[in-house]
């Protein structure tokens, strides 16, 4: 047992060093990172990085912003504290939110119409879509699954009537998909995908979002963590404004800024602009739809919240309108 | 000799939970980070019970049987076709070289194109994990068979595809098995990372699928407790499985690399 | 007694660094039916060659071997090596398996309780019953000799030729093997060629001696041993006999 010292002191050594080391490691002071994706409905965010409008507003601090591949790679960044302020949809929120993740709703950032696309002519409604018919979505757990799973709720009051024949796909792949008839038959995705989707000859909708929830509804909204609240007061309030500020500027000036969102998004200013207009395409701070994804996602044993209040949920209660 | 081993890699796992623990009740990191070992535990039984986590294990252990079995088949009959015919051999050592370093995930995207997703498209690259290192190990074989067995083999009367099957495949099982052990490895990872991204034709996607599941849906006991599973399986077959099949053979004909 | 095998004119080289090798030199002689024939040399003088020749493992330059006129061209169960090498026997197949391999060569439909039965019979004649189920990696050296014998025995060759089988041996054991492998040639009166460099080892064994020399090898000289059986090492005639060739 003499022998065995030596490692396991070794391996103390170590535990304690982790634990100090991880408690520097964190404390870069006077940063603040922002977790980006693509996409026209994340706008406002990319126009914020474009004008540097944070960095002007705000004086001795560092932005960094950072690309991610989804949705829950924000979250695993956020819980690692890489990431200060994400931007994601409501459910992939609640689920962080319902395990155990410290964080709340900033405010909203963009509403979008979403939709299932299919290429199958006799596809017209749920109804229709038999056992073969494969649908993707970008994950399970995403907006698109949930708003499909209250949508069977409703009609079929089987809240996984589809779970088995979902195929998870990024939206590009999915698009490929659906447009060269392989693999899937219907797409439930969101913009540009959608727009590009539904110009298509021979492509429809089966049930858009608004449909499946029974109402308005945010598509993204901004969240941070409770840590970043309460040790960063200032900071909060200027991005809070910042945003305000952007999303006011692209709802007034919204040829500039799909000039300037065309280069970032490697579309046409026409095409841009086209899809900012498009009808249900709506930037702003209101949150909608809070209560039916709650209350929905509660019932279907998504998440298990117990005695929850919406400033639990948000910090700035007054920007959520009940229907 | 053996029990040595064992007990040593009992205690070193031993610590290294211990070492995890502390983590957790130093509270230094958040619990969804380091969830503690009871409540991983937890989670691991419960699924285990469910049924829910056998069932995908179930599935990625048929799967990878499957797409070795294929695998075996298809290295000997090309290693075949390679010893008796030069234009064979020198495709084959050419495939070989260009598919070997190929890490099978590396050809998702194109694999995506061809064959779709679905249980063929996994089939397919765990073929590709396990197909090349066997090929490789059973050419590296014969040609390191002592030719005494050849000239044995020949002496007695066999010609070619008997001299194959029952001089040159047994004699070179030392390093059949070698392959297969690289083979497995590079499979059972490949088919993990194959799975979370093909997974849900069905729910049962493998075990691959279900950490892939725990994730989206913030189940962090639950990502590590199929971690963990994949640990145990992966020192099952590593440790356990193909140590008894050497043991009853490459070693007791002592022939072990 | 009639001329049974014909080795005619052989010549065989080896490419070497500097233009090829002769190894072999118009060798010449003949092999009598049920004859006991030692090739006696020097190591280097190509005697394993000339028996791999003679198993056709090994192509010749110039000059053929014929068997009953027929000229020799490919390997096969009628003349059956044992060779020096302890790994000739199948290390995945036990003792008894290896012997009832060379059984099945042959072309006879013998069904498997039938060649068990011949494999243990070999394996009784050379002293081996005791290990059939063992693995050819947990017997000794001398076992694995005996084995690789029983095994070509195995098969009914024509012809055993015999490759120094005994050379890695210790004294005691090699002694044993050749008493044996005269008792299993007066039982079965098999053509044997044996491969030896061991003057004593050729004067137990053969009825005749082809002496050969080195660079390059080549027939020195061809001499009966007319030695009664049994043969006693210490005999006087014996050691006579030993220090005439000895000399040679």
């Amino acid at each position: 047992m003499i022998k065995m010292k030596k490692p396991i002191f070794f391996l103390l050594i170590i535990v304690i060093s982790i634990i100090m080391f991880s408690a520097c490691a964190r404390e870069e002071d006077n940063t603040i990172t922002i977790a980006e994706q693509y996409g026209l409905a994340y706008a406002p965010v990319q126009i914020m990085k474009d004008k540097k409008i944070l960095e002007e507003n705000l004086v001795g601090m560092k932005i960094r912003w950072k690309r991610l591949a989804n949705t829950a790679a924000i979250r695993e960044a956020v819980l690692a504290g890489e990431v200060d302020i994400g931007f994601m949809a409501i459910p992939p929120f609640l689920i962080g939110k319902d395990k155990g993740m410290d964080w709340k709703i900033i405010s909203g950032l963009s509403m979008s119409p979403l939709g299932l696309m299919t290429y199958k002519e006799d596809l017209k409604s749920l109804a229709d879509i038999g056992k073969n018919d494969r649908i993707a979505l970008p994950q399970p757990g995403s907006v698109q699954h949930i708003l499909l799973a209250m949508a069977a709720k409703r009609e079929f009051g089987d809240t996984g009537r589809f779970d088995d024949q979902l195929v998870t796909m990024a939206h590009p792949d999915g698009m490929n998909a659906l447009l060269s008839r392989k693999e899937i038959t219907a797409h439930f995705t969101s913009p540009p995908y959608l727009f590009k989707e539904s110009e298509e000859e021979g492509i429809q909708q089966i049930i858009s979002g608004e449909e499946a929830l029974g109402g308005e509804f945010s598509f993204i909204v901004g969240v941070c963590t409770e840590d970043f609240y309460y040790k960063y007061p200032e900071t909060y309030k200027v991005f809070l404004q910042s945003l305000g500020q952007v999303i006011e500027y692209i709802n007034q000036n919204t040829d500039e800024a799909a000039t300037i969102l065309g280069e970032s998004y490697a579309l046409s200013v026409t095409e841009t602009k086209k899809y900012i207009n498009w009808p249900g395409m709506r930037y702003t701070m209101e949150i909608r739809g809070l209560d039916e994804f709650i209350s929905f996602m509660q019932e279907a044993n998504y998440i298990n919240f117990e005695n929850i209040e919406l400033a639990d949920i948000l910090w700035e209660v007054g920007l959520y309108e009940k229907q | 000799m053996k029990n040595n081993k064992i007990i040593q890699r009992i205690f070193w796992i031993f610590l290294l939970a211990l070492l995890w623990q502390i983590l957790f009740w130093s509270g230094r990191f958040s619990t969804l980070v380091f969830p503690s070992l009871l409540e991983i535990g937890r989670t691991l039984i419960q699924a285990l019970i469910s049924g829910e986590l056998r069932q995908q294990l179930m599935f990625s252990l048929s799967i990878i049987l499957q797409g070795i079995l294929l695998s075996l088949f298809l290295a000997l009959f090309l290693s075949l076709i390679a010893q008796f015919s030069r234009i064979g051999a020198s495709l084959l050592d050419t495939l070989l070289a260009i598919s070997h370093p190929l890490p099978g995930i590396a050809l998702m995207p194109l694999v995506l194109i061809w064959i779709g997703i679905g249980k063929e498209a996994i089939l397919f690259i765990i073929i590709h994990s396990v197909l090349w290192p066997l090929v490789l190990n059973l050419r590296t074989g014969f040609s390191s068979i002592p030719a005494i067995y050849t000239l044995v083999g020949k002496n007695y009367g066999l010609k070619n595809l008997s001299l194959f099957f029952q001089i040159m495949v047994p004699a070179s099982l030392p390093y059949l098995l070698a392959g297969l052990k690289i083979g497995w490895a590079r499979a059972w990872r490949a088919l993990i990372s194959a799975e979370m991204l093909f997974g849900a034709i069905n729910s049962i996607g493998g075990l691959g699928w279900y950490i892939f599941q725990k994730r989206v849906f913030f189940d962090l006991p639950g990502v590590f407790a199929g971690i963990i599973l994949i640990i145990i399986i992966g020192v099952l077959v590593e440790d356990f499985i193909f140590s008894k099949i050497e043991k009853h053979t490459v070693i007791k004909w002592g022939i072990k690399l | 007694m009639k001329k049974y095998l014909s080795i005619e004119n052989v010549c065989m080289s080896y490419e070497g660094n500097k233009g090829g090798k002769k190894v072999l030199e118009d060798i010449s002689f003949s092999v009598f039916k049920g004859e006991f024939l030692a090739l006696l040399g020097p190591s280097g003088c190509g005697k394993t060659s000339l028996l791999k020749i003679i198993a056709s493992f090994l192509k010749t330059e110039r000059g053929a071997v014929y068997k009953e006129g027929k000229r020799l061209t490919g390997p096969g169960p009628d003349r059956i090596m044992v060779f020096q090498e302890f790994t000739q026997l199948f290390p995945w197949k036990t003792v008894l398996d290896n012997v009832i391999f060379a059984i099945r060569t042959g072309g006879n439909n013998k069904d498997s309780s039938e060649k068990k039965e011949i494999a243990q019979y070999y394996l009784e004649k050379v002293e081996l019953s005791d290990v059939l189920d063992y693995y050819p990696a947990q017997l000794s050296g001398g076992m694995k000799q005996r084995a690789a014998l029983a095994r070509a025995l195995a098969a009914d060759p024509e012809i055993l030729l015999m490759d120094e089988p005994f050379g890695s041996l210790d004294s005691q054991t090699r002694r044993k093997l050749q008493d044996l492998l005269i008792n299993i040639w007066q039982e079965d009166q098999k053509t044997i060629l044996f491969v030896t460099h061991d003057l004593e080892e050729a004067l137990i064994l053969a009825d005749r001696i082809i002496l050969m020399d080195k660079n390059p090898g080549r027939v020195k000289r061809i001499m009966e041993n007319n030695l009664k059986r049994p043969r006693h090492r210490r005999n006087v005639e014996f050691v006579q006999h030993y220090e005439t060739i000895s000399s040679l």
